[in-house]
């Protein structure tokens, strides 16, 4: 019972905070999608299953925050890059503040 | 991708089997984005796929791996299409892809409404026993000239009218309740299981 808690909790958890991560991590550079899944895996040690990762690109997308483009590669299969947008970045900036007031003031 | 990108005839086979997974699920949106998707989607399987070769395995047990770390498409397409579909539709105007789109979203945000509904029966049920207690002449199951009033409790109700259960509403209602409620809570087991899965 415990056990399902806290997987749960960490599910939850995880959702909740992976489109913070996605926005920080595209600060000053371009992604494309198995590369951001890469990053959060290398950042953060999360184990995630990848195509979740594409319902939140395309939150992000839709809320304006992050705009992609096509880049054609040699070996012929394109690559859907993704960038912040200003308001992307003033978004983050606010989630940030939120993320270390929450941080400062409890502590477990 | 197509058949040259790959080695092996087996592995070619789990990719487009895969691939064809997620054009049926995909098959709902409109044209632009299911293709959009898809070539979102097999860009992923590629870089994938060829991410780390350093790790000596066979090339069906790589495409294997990089499949089963993608998941399974109906779980994570599902949000997607529900959000893409609704976008489309309210961008449209169009009241029945708008309808559709819901219906897609109360499918599986919606299981628990209507889990709630059944759950709110069960305690109706619970409410028509102690109504029968305290008010036997205006709880029951009535029927007047042939025709049928209604089940429970009834602040005015005809003389003329029959209470056709009397005292056997309350059984019948206990054994309602009994059933709607393992039902309902089995239903709730299940998709709870499942969305831990």
């Amino acid at each position: 019972m415990e056990k399902d808690y806290i997987s749960n909790w960490i599910v939850q958890f995880k959702k909740c905070v992976l489109p913070l991560i996605i926005l920080d991590l595209l600060i000053g550079k371009d992604c494309y999608g198995y590369l951001l899944i890469v990053m959060i895996k290398d950042h953060t040690g999360f184990d995630i299953s990848e195509g979740t990762i594409y319902p939140i690109l395309n939150r992000l997308h839709t809320e304006g925050l992050i705009e992609y483009k096509w880049v054609e590669q040699k070996t012929g299969i394109p690559r859907k890059y993704y960038s912040l947008t200003a308001e992307g970045q003033n978004t983050l900036d606010l989630l940030k503040q939120h993320w270390n007031k929450i941080n400062a003031t409890f502590k477990i | 991708m197509n058949k040259s990108n790959f080695t092996s005839e087996q592995s070619y086979i789990n990719y487009a089997s895969y691939i064809e997974k997620v054009k049926r699920i995909i098959s709902v949106l409109p044209d632009e984005d299911a293709l959009e998707l898809m070539k979102e989607l097999d860009s992923h399987i590629f870089e994938s796929l060829h991410a780390d070769t350093s790790i000596i395995i066979s090339e069906e047990e790589r495409i294997k791996t990089v499949l089963d770390k993608l998941g399974s498409p109906e779980s994570y397409l599902a949000p997607l299409i529900a959000e893409k579909r609704l976008t489309h539709a309210i961008k449209k105007y169009n009241l029945v892809e708008i309808l559709k789109a819901i219906f897609g979203i109360f499918k599986t945000g919606g299981q628990y409404f209507l889990l709630s509904i059944l759950y709110l029966f069960t305690l109706g049920f619970g409410i028509v026993i102690i109504a029968k207690i305290f008010y036997p002449q205006k709880t029951g199951f009535f029927v007047e000239e042939g025709q049928i009033i209604g089940l429970g409790f009834f602040s005015k109700i005809n003389a003329q009218a029959t209470d056709l259960l009397g005292y056997w509403i309350i059984p019948l209602m206990i054994i309602l309740i009994i059933i709607f409620y393992l039902i309902t809570t089995y239903l709730l087991r299940k998709i709870v299981l499942r969305k831990r899965k």
